[in-house]
């Protein structure tokens, strides 16, 4: 039976696979090839296999062709590279518009692989550039940022590493710093910041603006003479000291008042008296007050009569009082209608001239007081007094009615009632 | 402040052959140069930053090493600095159409450059094509690429212009991590950006390309 050779439409050459080809001979059927035992190419077969071998050659000449062409352009490229300007006369030379025409123009850049290689080659070159090294004691320096290019930027060792140095010496860079030495400008001369401030002469400014557009270079005392823009001067000049360290102004004093703290015991000269504003004070704030006010006696205590002093001109009553106290005598004068006598904490002795008839009234009567009121009838005469509802008054005794008569009532009240008892005749 | 992301293509080719490469009476030495011409229209704004441009490098031949390189260049101008190439030689014109379907005759002017399609379509592209390298033949004292080249509208005098960034182009892409501000106190309306060489070079160069950038006005 025949082999299906399924290659065979892929152009790959038959093989012969003797696994599978049974081959055996004419006379006794034994086995010619390994486990062959028949004869399987049938004349179909050789025909499809001579002309798929036939296409085969065919396609491998093609092949060839066109490889013996490819190798030829590279050739010729790889020429023009190396021999280039030996002329290569190309009727497109000058004349090339789209850059599809300079494909066969070769550049180094477009070698494959080489890059690559120049890259393997550098990264393997600065690798062992960079394995450069000197040692610390030398004090050499190489710099290594160019891998290509290694420089040694210093040849001398650094000043910690010099031995046996000399001492006592200032290096360069102790120059114009703290505890260094001072340094030199272009003219030779020691620089304005090196210099201790030698500008401080005073200034006089006219105002507080040109104060402040002073260029100092120190602590300088200034004048203002109208410091009003100042915002703790009112008016007139005032004195500054310029702060530079701080750039701040300082102000010392001013016209209109001292700014200083001054205690009154540092003062000399000062009045021993001064008329004083009236004002107030704790008792806290005067030495000892409590003190002697503790020592004294409340107004609510009583005084023992040995605290008195007599005196002609003082006493204990009031003036309202003295009427009753010296038994004076209160004059009504005429009276028409009916008068209120006073309690006796004020009088004890009255006198009334009748011009009418009257009722006695008395106010605030007191126990144990005695009232004694002179009448005195007028020119008409007739005129009655009507005693307080409470009284008591023997029998036969009233007033005196004649004209210019006079009558004396006495009146005592028990807090009751009014003993009463009319004189007449004098 | 507007923040654009651009990317332009560009290209830049020199064709070159020498003297006596030919019989008479070719035997002059010619030259064909092509390049790219793109703008960007940037509102005369005042300060303009271009940030972080990146060359992309998809083709760069030469057959022999350039002692000039192809160089890059950004700057502001104003509008129609190109019909600096309105001059006495004949030039091939690709107007954003991928072929130098365009013959400009001499003292012609050449069709407008469009910004707003450089970015997305073919470059626009101007051609000197086959111009003798001296006017003066067989003396070749006078050069004749000063004045028919892509470089005069870097190089000429009659334009106005400030000048920005030039980078140089070689075989390899390359990012710039950098950002530079330009004062436009001329109040420029275009950033343009050519690719140019300074002078001619004896032998054949191809480049192409792509940068990227982002503009901030």
């Amino acid at each position: 039976m025949a082999k299906v050779f399924s290659y065979s439409v892929e152009g790959i050459p038959f093989l012969w696979e003797f696994n599978s080809i049974y081959i055996s001979s004419d006379s006794n059927n034994a086995e010619l090839g390994r486990e062959g035992v028949h004869v399987v190419l049938e004349p179909s077969d050789l025909d499809d296999l001579i002309t798929t071998l036939t296409n085969e050659i065919t396609s491998r000449v093609q092949t060839d062709t066109e490889l013996s062409e490819g190798l030829n352009l590279t050739n010729q490229r790889i020429d023009n590279l190396l021999y280039d300007p030996v002329p290569e006369s190309s009727v497109k030379n000058g004349s090339r518009l789209y850059l599809d025409e300079f494909i066969e123009v070769f550049s180094t850049d477009q070698v494959d692989g080489l890059e690559q290689r120049f890259a393997l080659f550098t990264n393997a070159l600065s690798g062992k550039l960079s394995d450069l090294i000197a040692s610390v004691g030398t004090g050499i320096t190489i710099d290594k940022s160019n891998p290509a290019f290694p420089v040694i930027s210093q040849n001398r060792p650094l000043w910690d590493n010099i031995q046996n140095k000399p001492g006592g010496i200032q290096l360069t860079s102790q120059k114009g710093q703290s505890n260094g030495y001072a340094s030199l400008d272009g003219s030779g001369k020691v620089p304005v910041s090196q210099i201790p401030n030698l500008n401080s002469s005073l200034q006089i400014v006219s105002n507080i603006t040109e104060r402040n557009a002073l260029v100092l270079t120190g602590n300088t005392p200034v004048l203002v003479i109208d410091a009003s823009d100042d915002s703790n001067v009112t008016s007139g000049h005032a004195f500054y000291v310029y702060d530079f360290a701080n750039t701040t102004w300082i102000k010392t004093s001013e016209q209109e008042s001292l700014d200083i703290i001054l205690s009154w015991m540092n003062i000399t000269g000062k009045p021993t008296t001064f008329p004083p504003e009236a004002h107030n004070h704790l008792i806290s704030e005067i030495t000892g007050l409590q003190t002697a006010l503790d020592g004294k006696r409340n107004t609510e205590d009583t005084i023992s009569a040995n605290y008195i002093i007599q005196e002609n001109n003082k006493f204990f009553v009031s003036t309202a009082e003295q009427g009753r106290w010296n038994n004076d005598l209160y004059d009504f004068g005429t009276v028409t209608s009916s008068p209120s006598f006073f309690d006796f904490g004020l009088y004890n002795s009255f006198k009334v001239t009748l011009g009418g008839n009257i009722t006695v009234n008395i106010n605030s009567p007191r126990s144990g007081q005695v009232y004694i009121i002179k009448f005195i009838q007028d020119a008409t005469g007739g005129r009655t007094v009507t005693l307080p509802g409470s009284s008591l008054l023997p029998s036969g005794e009233s007033i005196n009615t004649d004209p210019n008569s006079i009558s004396l009532l006495t009146l005592h009240y028990d807090g009751t009632e009014y003993l009463a008892s009319w004189k007449s005749g004098f | 402040m507007p923040q654009l992301n651009l990317s332009h293509k560009f290209s830049y080719s020199q064709s070159y052959r020498r003297r006596d490469e030919q019989v008479a009476p070719d035997n002059f030495s010619r030259y064909t140069e092509t390049a790219t011409i793109s703008k960007v229209y940037v509102e005369k704004a005042k300060e303009i930053r271009i940030v972080n441009p990146l060359f992309m490098i998809t083709e760069f031949r030469s057959k022999i090493s350039l002692e000039n390189p192809v160089e890059f260049a950004f700057f502001l101008a104003n509008e129609n600095i190109e019909s600096i190439f309105n001059d006495s030689y004949q030039k091939f014109i690709d107007p954003n159409a991928g072929r130098y379907n365009t013959i400009v005759a001499p003292n012609e002017p050449i069709p407008m450059i469009n910004p707003a399609v450089l970015q997305a379509g073919f470059s626009y592209r101007i051609g000197y094509f086959e111009i003798p390298e001296y006017s003066d033949f067989p003396d070749d004292t006078e050069e004749n690429f000063p004045f028919a080249s892509i470089s005069k509208i870097m190089f000429d005098a009659r334009i106005q212009k400030q000048l920005a960034a030039i980078y140089t182009i070689k075989s390899v892409s390359f990012a710039t991590n950098e950002q530079f501000l330009i004062k436009n106190t001329n109040g420029y309306e275009y950033l343009y950006l050519i690719p140019f060489i300074q002078k001619i070079q004896n032998t054949e160069i191809a480049l192409a390309g792509r940068v990227n950038f982002q503009l901030e006005y």
